[in-house]
């Protein structure tokens, strides 16, 4: 926490009311490739492993997650845009709602591991229903890793058939984000 | 002030508490998992509660207090008037969900926190959900999903004792 600059420097001692530092850590992605650089998930694990705390935040657009301290203890804060780092405002008008993305937590008495065999859980139970997933055809789909973000219609066509000798039943024609 | 009252959820693995503190404000308290023993709560802890409202809304004009700063998620104005209004819970055979609503009257927006559980799973999914019920219009410039204080337990030694995560993605 500290090579973070989360630590405790004694402002609590001074009784003057403070109720923690005026920092917090934090984590940010902008824009639609939201999982590009970083994930949008956090740990803060118990160093002698008999405790985890494992959050995901579930949006395809910008998210921010902050570990900061409070009362000499640490906080999480999950959410998705925002205008401080997104330039993000939403104008509602009275009438009006608004949803913000969903983020999901988990606590284990227990180190990563046990964290994550329960996301994995949950993670299964929020995945949409497919037929895809029933059948598991084989798909093809390349876009950084062979054509390197440079696809042109030869490149492509000469794909197929080695994907087809593979085995694949789907090839996808990606054109990135 | 009124006295604060316990919101206990029992949800699938998980027991959530929730406090209305006679300040009116909602706060998450504990996520426990009920088969395991819960973590106490350092006695020796300079604070006894350590834990914060359940999202933190700013609107523009309305910032933070001087708590923490600008720079943070946490502390902001509007969410330190958010009022309890009530809560319920409901369930079927593929969730448990409970919905806790706040008001602020000023402004005149309500927030509604989601809470769901899915049978068996230890994992408490949450997402705001917000309405403008006043007669302004209003620009939303923060709304989090989730804010939970205290993870330490109020461990003296919280810099020191945990270890924080990320996962980067190349």
């Amino acid at each position: 926490m500290p090579s973070l600059g989360l630590d405790s420097i004694g402002v609590i001692e001074l009784n003057q009311g403070h109720v923690g530092s005026h920092t917090a850590y934090s984590v940010v992605n902008r824009g639609n490739f939201s999982s590009g650089g970083m994930l949008p998930m956090g740990m803060l694990r118990r160093r002698d492993d008999k405790e985890t705390w494992l959050w995901q935040i579930e949006n395809n657009g910008s998210w921010r997650w902050e570990m900061g301290d409070f009362k000499e203890d640490i906080y999480v804060a999950l959410g998705g845009p925002n205008a401080f780092n997104h330039s993000w405002k939403e104008y509602q008008k009275p009438g009006d709602s608004f949803t913000t993305v969903p983020c999901a937590l988990v606590h284990v008495q227990g180190g990563n591991y046990a964290a994550f065999a329960a996301m994995t859980e949950y993670r299964r139970h929020i995945r949409r229903k497919h037929k895809d997933n029933e059948t598991l055809p084989i798909i093809f789909n390349d876009y950084m890793n062979c054509l390197m973000g440079d696809p042109t219609e030869e490149k492509v066509k000469a794909l197929i058939q080695p994907a087809l000798y593979c085995g694949a039943e789907y090839f996808v024609i990606d054109a990135g984000w | 002030m009124a006295e604060a009252i316990n919101i206990s959820w029992q949800a699938g693995a998980l027991e959530v508490v929730l406090t209305v503190g006679g300040d009116g404000i909602v706060r998450l308290a504990g996520i426990h998992h009920v088969d395991q023993p819960k973590t106490a709560r350092d006695s020796s802890a300079l604070f006894e509660d350590a834990s914060l409202p359940l999202t933190d809304i700013r609107l523009a004009g309305e910032g933070t207090d001087d708590t923490k700063s600008s720079k943070t998620l946490i502390c902001g104005l509007v969410t330190e008037r958010l009022q309890y209004q009530r809560h319920h819970e409901t369930s079927d055979s593929k969730q448990q969900t409970l919905e806790v609503i706040s008001r602020d009257d000023v402004s005149g927006i309500t927030v509604t926190t989601t809470f769901i559980v899915y049978p068996g799973t230890p994992a408490l999914r949450c997402f705001a959900t917000l309405h403008n019920e006043g007669t302004k219009d209003v620009i939303l410039c923060q709304v989090n999903s989730l804010v939970v204080g205290g993870l330490a337990h109020g461990s003296r030694k919280w810099w020191h004792d945990y270890v924080a995560a990320s996962a980067t993605n190349t």
